[in-house]
C-alpha cells in the first residue's frame, strides 16, 4: 500500500512536491501552535528539530539531493559537518561557563 | 567481414558532455551554498552564544519582534519555493508558460516578503529600536538588547540582501526566458537559480523559530 502510494508519487513529480509544500505549511503550523505550549528548555531544541525536519524536506524534493550526485551531497554533507562542529563548540562553551 | 563500429556517435558525445557539465555546474554551485551557509552559521552560533550570556533580554527582544509578520513571512517563502521547483520542472518539460507563471508567482511573493520585512523594519524604527546610539532611545536599554536587535538586522538584512539577488536573478530567467524559449541553456541557468532560492528559504526556516517564536 505505502509501496503503491510511493509508487504514484514518484510517477507525478507535481503532486510530489504539492505534498511537500502541505507537509512544511502543516510542519510550519506545528512550530507556530507548539511556541505558545509551556515547553521550557525544550523549547529551542523542540523548535530547531522542527525547522531541521522542514529543511530536510526542501533539501531532498525542493532541491533533488535525494536524486543528487554522490560528491554533490559529499559537499553538502561536509558543510553541515562544519556547521555541527561550530554548533558543537559554541554549546561546550555555554556549558562549561 | 567489416566489424560493427561500437564508437559512440556525435550526439551520443554530445549528451554525455552536457550532462557531465551540468553535473559540475550543480557541484559548484553546491560548494558555494555550503560557504554560504558557514557564513549564516557564524552568525546563528553568535546569536546562540549571546543568547546564553544575556537570556532574559533575548527572550525580551523576541517578543519586541513582530510575529504575525514573521509567521506569515514563513508561509509566503515555503509558498515561493514550491513555485520555482514547479517552475524548474516545468522548464524541463518544455511547459515554457508554466515555468514563467511559477517564476513571476515566486517573484511577487518574494516581493510581499520583502514589503512585510520592509514594514516591520518601519515599526522597529518609530518604537526607536535603531542601530547605534539609538538604541538608546529604546525601553530596553541594557547590553543585551543592543546586541539581539543589531544581530536581528544584521540576520534579516543579510537574509533580505540574498532575497534581492534572488529576485534579480529571477527577473533575468523570466526576460530571458520569454525572448528565447527554445535555448536549452535556460533549463540549468533555472535549476541553479532554484536551487539559490531554496537555499535563502532554508535560512528563513531557521531564523524564524530564532527571531519569533523562541521566547
Amino acid at each position: 500500500m505505502a509501496s503503491a502510494v510511493s509508487d504514484s508519487v514518484n510517477k507525478h513529480p507535481v503532486r510530489r512536491l504539492l505534498l511537500t509544500l502541505v507537509a512544511l505549511l502543516a510542519l510550519a503550523g506545528l512550530s507556530w501552535g507548539l511556541s505558545y505550549a509551556s515547553l521550557g528548555l525544550a523549547a529551542a531544541p523542540v523548535a530547531l528539530s522542527i525547522a531541521f525536519v522542514k529543511a530536510l524536506c526542501i533539501a531532498l524534493v525542493f532541491m533533488e539531493l535525494a536524486e543528487g550526485t554522490t560528491v554533490a551531497r559529499g559537499a553538502l554533507s561536509i558543510a553541515a559537518a562544519f556547521i555541527l562542529l561550530l554548533c558543537g563548540i559554541v554549546l561546550a562553551d555555554v556549558l562549561l561557563r | 567481414m567489416a566489424s560493427k563500429d561500437t564508437r559512440p556517435s556525435l550526439d551520443e558525445l554530445a549528451y554525455v558532455s552536457h550532462t557531465e557539465r551540468e553535473q559540475a555546474l550543480r557541484l559548484g554551485f553546491f560548494i558555494f551554498i555550503a560557504s554560504e551557509a558557514l557564513l549564516f552559521a557564524g552568525l546563528f552560533a553568535l546569536y546562540a552564544g549571546y543568547r546564553a550570556e544575556y537570556p532574559e533580554v533575548f527572550a525580551e527582544g523576541v517578543k519586541h519582534n513582530i510575529e504575525w509578520i514573521g509567521s506569515v513571512n514563513t508561509l509566503v517563502l515555503l509558498i515561493s519555493s514550491f513555485f520555482v521547483a514547479w517552475a524548474d520542472l516545468s522548464l524541463r518539460s518544455q511547459q515554457t508558460r508554466r515555468a514563467l507563471v511559477g517564476i513571476v508567482s515566486a517573484w511577487i511573493l518574494g516581493a510581499a516578503f520583502l514589503g512585510l520585512k520592509g514594514l516591520e523594519y518601519a515599526e522597529h524604527w518609530s518604537m526607536g529600536i535603531r542601530p547605534g546610539h539609538s538604541y538608546a532611545s529604546m525601553e530596553l536599554v541594557q547590553v543585551g538588547a543592543s546586541l539581539f536587535f543589531t544581530l536581528y538586522y544584521l540576520m534579516t538584512g543579510l537574509h533580505a540582501l540574498h532575497m534581492i539577488a534572488g529576485m534579480t536573478v529571477l527577473t533575468w530567467l523570466g526576460i530571458t526566458i520569454s525572448a528565447h524559449p527554445e535555448d536549452p541553456a535556460h533549463k540549468t541557468e533555472l535549476q541553479l537559480a532554484a536551487l539559490y532560492w531554496h537555499f535563502v528559504d532554508i535560512i528563513w526556516v531557521f531564523l524564524w523559530p530564532v527571531l519569533y517564536l523562541i521566547r
